[in-house]
């Protein structure tokens, strides 16, 4: 594709080095406030973890192959499986798109220099590598095995395992998420360019501006409610314990209202990058703006509102059954608008199958599923009969896996010539996008039949009818295992073989592609000035005919 | 902007005589305990609870003196409480066993 004819590429003259060239040493790495180099430590720290978590699942998966086991024994079973759990939640999805593409990219789609706050910033990465040290630690010492939700009384008073360090761990890493979610509500309140209206907001920023708010509100009851078991496991404080009057229920809610919204902080920024990349792919301005804005404010305000249907079988009274039944089917609705206004914006557009478009193409597809299911669970009686299912892992790694990792495979994908200035391969790209679309469907397809036939989570040992939908499963895993391995391979070689990406090789209108590639320290050359709506590619999709190149018009000018 | 002196007793006297007030209210609680008060117990408990929650708000999170912007997000977070509380209670006052 040529970029030559578009007015808005910055001339290569003005160019005075990347915030890549500030500085060479591992100490100015550790100690820089740059929001786009602490986007790529955290980058780092999360993919070790991804891959912690990934073979922690992997050797869960071998030993499933068989009814009765190969190689583990229950304990270490239970082990693996809450490790994977606790590392992907809240040491890779948690942070994944808010920490790496939202670090990156949110002052520079608003036009600022930094965030408001770098200092905060990068203090949020240290408490993600404090929090992080003591989840190594429970690791090393022998591991711990609640499962991630950290039910009592099992935490509190009869597992044998490392549980008050695990809970620390996830105490200081929650402390990262709200510095990073302050930090961005801070900057999109007071950063915002000349001309970047609220309206004229990307919705990748929306997608961070909810995704703060949910973040702020919703981490401090979690980091509350592991201090409670702390409490009661270490000092004997009966909070959750019936026998002297305490209520193990309790602590689901607290949990849960915070675990519930934690959803939502996974796939909020998820919409917000396919968001991007459908409108740039495709050509076309994203259909319904202002639906999409409310669509998200609804989740997140909403999403508060039905942590409940977490608890149907758990004792909760049937009067709260049927409101956080009733809110959790409410909840759908802004999900399900998003779902059709981003079909509309495919409607007659330009499309093209670069790799983040199949990887986001992967992602509508897998999120419909994962909401759909949802609704199933949403429902009472179907819920009480698929609680602690297969069908339950399935529905909420469809959510998590096929919609937040497809999603931030899309980001990375789309942003990484903006973030390295390099291009990666485009084949093995697509091959990738396309494997790992094939392999999430291989891996958790069965997970949903054999659910649905009753086979449970959780289970070390299982009846021989379930082994083949099993088998299938880990078969998949594999598939999935070289989806994520190949990206690494060739994002690696593009870095030091790559062709030069130029400043916008997507032709994308955002402001952050307005800038030289990769940015200098202070995101432009000059302030930016924001003079249009975002997403100025194309009004009335293909019409003319004319073969040619869809008009496309930059949303403000910073060279 | 003010001086220094004027400054440390901005920061100081204010927070300092909050504090005061909050655990002379903290007695009261505790000395409350004692009376035979039936079901006021409790009516007085969250009274005084409800006082100190005002101290804090307006001295110690310095609402009084706060923009807009912030007193919104201020009620923003007792908004989101008072979610938490009442669907909580849904449930655990609706149980009947
Ligand atoms: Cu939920």
């Amino acid at each position: 594709m040529t970029d030559a004819a578009l007015p808005f590429v910055p001339p290569l003259d003005i160019w005075r080095g990347s915030y890549l060239d500030e500085g060479h040493t591992i100490a100015s790495w550790l100690t820089t406030t740059d929001h786009k180099r602490i986007a790529i430590l955290y980058a780092l720290s999360i993919t070790v973890f991804f891959f912690i978590g990934g073979v922690a699942i992997g050797l869960v998966r071998l030993e499933l192959i068989s009814p009765t086991g190969l190689f583990l024994t229950s304990d270490e079973y239970n082990r693996l499986f809450t490790i994977h759990g606790i590392i992907m939640v809240w040491f890779f999805l948690v942070p994944s798109i808010p920490a790496t593409l939202g670090n990156f990219l949110l002052p520079m789609m608003i036009g600022a220099p930094d965030v408001a706050f770098p200092r905060l910033n990068l203090l949020s990465w240290y408490l993600y590598v404090g929090g992080a040290a003591f989840t190594v630690y429970v690791l090393l010492s022998g591991g711990v095995d609640t499962g991630w939700t950290f039910y009592p009384p099992f935490s509190s008073e009869y597992s044998h395992s490392n549980v008050i360090p695990a809970a620390v761990g996830v105490f200081i890493v929650g402390f990262s998420s709200i510095a990073t979610g302050v930090n961005f509500l801070a900057t999109i309140h007071m950063l915002r360019a000349p001309g970047m209206t609220w309206l004229r907001l990307p919705l990748f920023v929306w997608s961070m501006y909810t995704v703060s708010v949910v973040m702020v509100l919703a981490t401090p009851v979690l980091a509350m409610s592991l201090l409670l078991i702390v409490a009661e496991r270490f000092f004997g404080l009966p909070i959750f314990d019936p026998s002297a009057g305490g209520d193990p229920i309790l602590f689901q809610h607290l949990f849960w209202f915070y675990s519930h919204p934690a959803v939502y902080i996974m796939i909020l920024p998820a919409m917000g990058v396919v968001s991007e990349v459908f409108a740039c792919f495709a050509r076309r301005r994203v259909f319904g703006y202002a639906f999409m804005v409310f669509a998200m404010l609804m989740i997140a305000v909403v999403g508060f509102m039905v942590w409940g249907h977490h608890m149907f079988v758990a004792g909760q009274s049937p009067v709260a059954d049927l409101i956080f039944s009733f809110l959790s089917f409410i909840v759908a609705v802004p999900s399900a608008i998003k779902v059709f206004n981003w079909t509309a914006t495919l409607y007659r557009g330009h499309i093209g199958f670069e790799a983040p478009m199949i990887y986001a193409l992967g992602f509508l597809g897998l999120f419909t599923i994962g909401g759909l299911t949802g609704l199933f669970l949403a429902s009472v009686p179907i819920d009480i009969a698929t609680t602690d299912t297969y069908f339950v892992v399935a529905h909420f790694h469809t959510i998590m896996v096929g919609g937040t990792v497809s999603a931030f495979m899309a980001g990375i994908h789309y942003w990484w010539p903006k973030v390295t200035g390099k291009l990666y391969n485009e084949f093995w790209a697509q091959f990738a996008a396309i494997t790992m679309f094939l392999g999430f469907n291989v891996t958790f397809l069965p997970q949903f039949v054999m659910g649905w036939l009753g086979m449970p989570r959780r289970y070390h040992y299982y009846p021989d009818v379930f082994q083949i939908w099993h088998v299938l499963s880990s078969g998949g895993a594999l598939i999935l295992a070289a989806a994520y391995l190949m990206p690494l391979v060739y994002l690696t070689w593009s870095l030091f073989y790559g062709q030069d990406a130029g400043a916008n090789p997507w032709r994308s209108t955002g402001l952050e592609w307005q800038t030289p590639s990769p940015p200098p320290k202070t995101n432009f050359v000059r302030p930016p000035r924001v003079d249009a709506d975002p997403y100025e590619y194309h009004d009335f999709g293909r019409t003319e005919e004319t073969g040619g190149e869809a008009r496309a018009r930059p949303q403000g000018e910073a060279t | 902007m003010t001086n220094g002196r004027q400054d440390r007793r901005y920061l100081w006297l204010g927070p300092g005589a909050a504090w005061l007030i909050l655990l002379m209210l903290f007695a009261v609680s505790l000395g409350s305990a004692y009376l035979p008060l039936g079901a006021g117990n409790l009516a007085v408990n969250l009274g005084i609870a409800a006082v100190m929650l005002a101290v804090l708000a307006a001295v110690l999170m310095d609402l009084r003196n706060s923009v807009a912007l912030v007193r919104i997000v201020a009620a923003a977070g007792l908004f989101w409480i008072i979610i938490m509380f009442a669907l909580t209670f849904s449930d655990f006052l609706t149980r009947h066993y």
